[in-house]
């Protein structure tokens, strides 16, 4: 997707939906407009309630409407430099997380709050693998 | 309401299912339909405060449990781990709006030894704004706030969901 940085964040015990669940969270606090689309099918849902999460394995979130926009109008472009993540949910015991640039505050700030939220699950709250889900 | 036992299986927790048989041993079938009674009274509830129509969130019945466990089976763990936690209906009505998406905007608990505990949270829906208010006096029900997960956005304390434990 876009030439950036993967952060790779251990889930163990967690499981994968509610990590990517966590993970869209806070973004959409961070970004109060964004625009969530799935990263397999293309389908843009109307809002974090609207996602299936049981069924998801890569979101795109995008800071609004604009970005969607020029992201699907230039594809990875200076322009629209850090305005999505990209979320990639495909095992039980990772997730990843792709950004434009490591360094920009407004990235550094979420992958802080994303780190901090799995991190507090993985180490007092993991719950069970959802591979003994029916 | 459809089987208590299935749900619980079809949402991954057999074993909350084949402790509390074990636990409960003669009385466990008890148990269970204390659970199915709760989940009962807590559909009521919910139908009460968001006729279907008003609402964007599946309901709290056997079509929007079905649609959660298909959906997002995560949230249904989350949500009939607090069933077992609470016999409060306003409670779990609480935790099913928060699964699927309210904001908690705020939360206030007051507590005095052997005198009063008050819990009050205070929700709004995503997109429409529509805010609502639980409350419970039942000590118990502060086993729930276990679950909520956290975060600071520029420095200031935000609840982020409420999120299943392992069992």
């Amino acid at each position: 997707m876009i030439g950036g940085h993967d952060i790779v964040l251990p889930t163990r015990g967690i499981g994968r939906s509610t990590a990517l669940d966590v993970c869209l969270k806070i973004t959409v606090r961070h970004w109060k407009q964004a625009v969530i689309q799935s990263g397999t099918t293309g389908e843009i849902y109307n809002g974090y309630g609207r996602v299936p999460f049981g069924k998801e394995t890569e979101l795109m979130v995008y800071r609004d409407r604009a970005s969607l926009h020029s992201w699907e109008t230039l594809g990875a472009d200076e322009e629209n430099r850090n305005t999505m993540v990209h979320l990639l949910a495909y095992t039980e015991t990772q997730l990843t997380v792709v950004v434009d640039d490591l360094q920009a505050t407004v990235m550094w700030r979420l992958l802080g709050d994303i780190r901090g939220a799995i991190r507090d699950m993985v180490d007092v709250r993991p719950i069970e693998n959802e591979q003994a889900a029916a | 309401m459809t089987n208590i036992i299935d749900i619980f299986r079809r949402a991954g927790l057999q074993r909350t299912i084949d402790e509390a048989a074990e636990f409960w041993g003669d009385n466990a079938a008890q148990f269970l339909d204390g659970l199915a009674d709760t989940l009962s009274q807590a559909s009521i509830a919910y139908t009460k405060r968001f006729p279907v129509a008003q609402s964007t969130i599946p309901p709290l019945n056997d079509v929007g449990i079905a649609e959660t466990l298909d959906h997002n089976p995560h949230k249904l763990r989350a949500f009939l781990q607090a069933l077992e936690e609470t016999t409060s209906p306003e409670m779990l009505v609480m935790v099913w709006r928060i699964i699927h998406g309210d904001d908690i905007k705020a939360a206030e608990m007051s507590y005095e030894e052997g005198k009063r505990f008050h819990l009050r949270v205070r929700l709004e829906e995503q997109g429409s704004g529509t805010a609502t208010s639980y409350d419970s006096e039942n000590i118990n029900d502060a086993r729930l706030l276990r679950h909520l997960g956290m975060m600071e956005l520029s420095g200031k304390p935000v609840f982020t969901g409420f999120f299943a434990h392992r069992h």
